[in-house]
Order: structure tokens, then C-alpha cells, then sequence
């Protein structure tokens, strides 16, 4: 964890704010991949907001936050967050990286989902990668308008409206070259207008990256049971209760921040067993690999052999 | 075939191809490549036309612009000799499809190709052999069981 102090405040667009934070002991912070996003505390919860920048030798960390719930994090830095403003935050992490091996790169927002695609379009002008944009707002709501203006590539589609930019992505999705990889980002129902689309015209899952909004709101899963490290000493995780919370009980506590499958920090060792991952944080490949989870929200389908104490 | 002999290993690598004819999963279009196909009873392409219609490719080497123009939503099902279709998903990889986009059928298995990590060269010899002169530089080579799928040879030992 580190605090940061609030540089500088302004508006992103309407109901969004752009702060930029600096570490509060003068340090350089933190290189990142683009894409990724900045755990931060703020009105007593965790959320995570998208970094602007490229992240390559940064300066300070530029996040875009809208306005949610009242009495949410966000409200809280919305009303709350002014010029020398202490906040504490984890490191950057990366969920929505751009392929790096991809021919081409496809973006697609919606709304406050520009934010992640800036920091994407900001690496693809640095290092000449090919990028197509589709973007759709509300009227009269672009969010970081300056900003698209000034990064979009020649190909770019800024639509109004839902039905609008439904079109403009099925249209940009059923004409991309082969290794083309394509990046969403926009509130759930964006995101499933766009893996629909992706799936009717046969792309593979592994061409698609979506970077979530909100975490979902999740059942109470099943119980399992989960065995430590290599003493085989058994822990009994019923419903409702998180593995997270279960290796408290039994006096082992792992490092943690966001409890929503938001931020990584509670990643456990897995030796053996099958895994049920509700996070957004592992990738496809950690998944398939099996031998790692968030402790916070994934669970057992079987007995699970931990790599803890 | 030498393995790993050393203390912190590199998992092992090789070929596992598939053991039956796989189906087709669902695409916008798909093209069907011979890779030294013979025909036999486990020949696949018969049975994949009956599924799909496509084109069907006779390629030692795939023509040239074969990759050219393809959009996301095709995708390349290679059946025939193992060492000729690793060539062909050699050559898919290198143009930018996944495995997801790749389906392939083993014919029969007569041939691997090998990499010498001296020259960079490719030398096909026959499946099984033990050491073999290389094609480039005409060192000894002898395989390791380190295939890489990407580019459907062994690294061997130069000598």
C-alpha cells in the first residue's frame, strides 16, 4: 500500500473527474502495462479506476472516476479529493493488456470505458501498433473528449448511442484481419452486446478481452473443503463464507485489499484441485494453468491443496 | 532421444497431436490443407467436408498471400504426415492465428524437422532417427525433447 497525494483535480466530462496522484514520499512511481488500473481507497471501500497514461517511466498516476452510488467510493473522491488530498492505493495491475504479438488492435468503449482504451491508444502511438477505435456516448456525455480527439488513429468510429455504436462494432468485428485482437471496455451490457456479437462471427475467445466495469455481484457458492500446505490440516468453507475469511478463522491470514476480485491481492497457491474462479484479475492462462486463485471470491468444485502454512 | 538433465528441468515438449479425428467447432469459413495426406482410413478431410464446405489446399508449402485478406472468423483445419503439418501450423502461427483457430489431423507420422541451434537451419529427417547431419552447417545434430509449437521443430545439440 502506498499513500498518494492528489496533484491535480478537473473534469474528465460530465459526472467524471480526472485526478492525478503522486506518491507522497517523492518517489517515481511505478512503470505499468497499459490497461491497467489503480486500487484505490477511498470512503472506506476499494475500487479500481483505469490509469490514462501509457505507463512508461510515469510521473504520476492520471485516473478517470465517475460518479457512482451515493456514499460510494467514487461519490467519496468526487466530493472529497481535492489538490493535497492523501489517498492510499495498491500498485497498478494489469487485467487488459494489449497482445502484444496481436497484427492489429481493435478498441471498443463505451461511455467511461474510454479510459482503459486511452492508455492503450497513448502505447500503440509510442511503439506504431496498428489500432482501430469505436467509441459511443450518450448525448451530449463524451467522456475525455480532448483526449480522443488528440489520440484517435485515422480509423476511428465516435457513435451516439446504444443502438448506434451496437452497430459500428458488430460492423468493425466482422471485417478485422486475421491477429487482429480486440479490447472492450463499458458497463456489463456493452460488454455482452460485444461478446455476443464476437461469438456470432466465430471469434475466438482468445481474440477478445473484456475489461470489467463493476464486480459482479456473486451467488454464495458452494461449500468445499481446503487442505494447508504440508500439513494437511483440513478447513471446512461453507456457503456464503469466502476461503479469504476461512483461512482467517484458522488464524492464517493473507495479504488482501478490495475483497472483490478487484484489486489481486489475496492470490493463493493452488498444488491440486479444481478451481470455480469469479475474479477479474487472473487471465485465461493462469485459469487454465489451475495453480493459482483469488481468495477473496473463487472457490473449490473439490477439495483444494493450498500452498499455505 | 536425449531428455532433461538438468537439476531445474524446462518442462518437456513434444508433439501431442490429437488421437482421433477431431470435429470441426463453428466459423464463418474454413479452408482445409493436405500436408502430405495420403488418403488412409484416418484421413480427415472426407469426413470435415461432410460438416463444412470449404476449399481444400494441396501444400508442401502453403502459396504465397496465403494468410492475405483472411478475417477473424476463418479458420485452418491440416490433415496429413506429422512433420509436413507441424510445417503448415508453423507457418499459421507465424501469420497470427491461435490454436483456437487451428485444427489438425495426424495422418501418419514420417518425418521431423529439426532446429540447429548453430545455424538456425531446418533439417527434416526421418521420425525416430537418433542424429542426423545438418542441412545448414553440417554439424551433428541430436534432438532434445523440446519441441516448440510455434515453430513445429526439435532444438537439438550441435556437434
Amino acid at each position: 500500500m502506498t499513500t498518494y497525494r492528489v496533484a491535480g483535480r478537473r473534469s474528465g466530462g460530465p459526472g467524471v473527474l480526472e485526478l492525478t496522484l503522486v506518491p507522497d514520499d517523492g518517489a517515481q512511481p511505478a512503470p505499468y502495462v497499459p490497461g491497467s488500473h489503480l486500487p484505490v481507497r477511498a470512503g472506506g471501500v476499494v475500487n479500481a479506476y483505469s490509469l490514462l497514461d501509457d505507463g512508461c517511466r510515469p510521473s504520476a498516476y492520471r485516473i478517470g472516476v465517475r460518479r457512482g452510488c451515493p456514499g460510494g467510493g467514487s461519490a467519496w473522491l468526487h466530493d472529497n479529493a481535492r489538490t493535497g488530498t492523501t489517498l492510499v492505493a495498491g500498485p497498478p495491475r494489469s487485467a487488459f493488456a494489449p497482445v502484444l504479438s496481436a497484427r492489429s488492435h481493435l478498441l471498443l468503449g463505451a461511455g467511461i470505458g474510454v479510459t482503459p482504451l486511452l492508455s492503450h491508444l497513448r502505447a500503440a502511438r509510442r511503439w506504431g501498433r496498428q489500432v482501430e477505435l469505436v467509441v459511443g456516448s450518450g448525448a451530449g456525455r463524451d467522456v475525455f473528449a480532448s483526449e480522443l480527439d488528440d489520440l484517435a488513429p485515422p480509423r476511428t468510429t465516435r457513435v451516439v448511442g446504444r443502438a448506434a455504436l451496437r452497430a459500428a462494432v458488430r460492423e468493425a468485428l466482422s471485417r478485422q484481419p486475421i491477429g487482429t485482437h480486440a479490447y472492450a471496455c463499458g458497463p456489463d451490457g456493452f460488454a455482452a452486446e460485444v461478446r455476443s456479437a464476437a461469438a456470432d462471427l466465430a471469434w475466438p475467445a482468445g481474440r477478445l478481452h473484456i475489461e470489467h466495469f463493476d464486480a459482479p455481484q456473486l451467488d454464495a457458492g458452494d461449500p468445499f473443503t481446503a487442505e494447508l500446505g504440508d500439513t494437511g490440516r483440513e478447513l471446512h468453507v461453507p456457503a456464503g463464507t469466502s476461503l479469504l475469511h476461512a483461512l482467517d478463522a484458522a488464524g492464517v491470514r493473507l495479504d488482501r485489499m478490495c475483497e472483490r476480485g478487484v484489486c489481486g491481492r489475496c492470490e493463493v497457491g493452488v498444488r491440486s484441485g479444481d478451481i470455480r474462479h469469479r475474479d477479474l484479475v487472473l487471465g485465461p492462462a493462469d485459469r487454465a494453468r489451475g495453480d493459482v486463485m483469488l481468495a477473496c471470491v473463487s472457490r473449490g468444485s473439490t477439495t483444494l491443496r493450498l500452498e499455505v502454512p | 532421444m536425449r531428455g532433461d538433465d538438468t537439476p531445474f528441468p524446462a518442462r518437456l515438449t513434444v508433439p501431442r497431436w490429437p488421437s482421433g479425428v477431431p470435429d470441426l467447432p463453428r466459423a464463418l469459413a474454413w479452408t482445409f490443407v493436405r500436408a502430405g495426406c495420403a488418403g488412409s482410413a484416418r484421413c480427415a478431410i472426407g469426413r470435415w467436408r461432410t460438416q463444412e464446405p470449404a476449399g481444400v489446399v494441396e501444400a508442401g508449402d502453403l502459396p504465397a498471400g496465403f494468410f492475405e485478406g483472411r478475417l477473424v472468423g476463418w479458420r485452418l483445419a491440416v490433415c496429413g504426415e506429422a512433420g509436413r503439418v507441424a510445417r503448415v501450423v508453423a507457418a499459421a502461427t507465424a501469420a497470427g492465428l491461435l490454436d483456437e483457430e487451428i485444427v489438425v489431423n495426424v495422418e501418419s507420422t514420417a518425418s521431423a524437422r529439426w532446429f540447429c541451434p548453430a545455424c538456425g537451419a531446418t533439417t527434416t529427417v526421418p521420425a525416430g532417427a537418433g542424429s542426423a547431419g545438418c542441412d545448414g552447417c553440417g554439424r551433428r545434430l541430436q534432438p532434445r525433447e523440446h519441441w516448440s509449437p510455434a515453430s513445429g521443430q526439435f532444438l537439438c545439440d550441435a556437434s
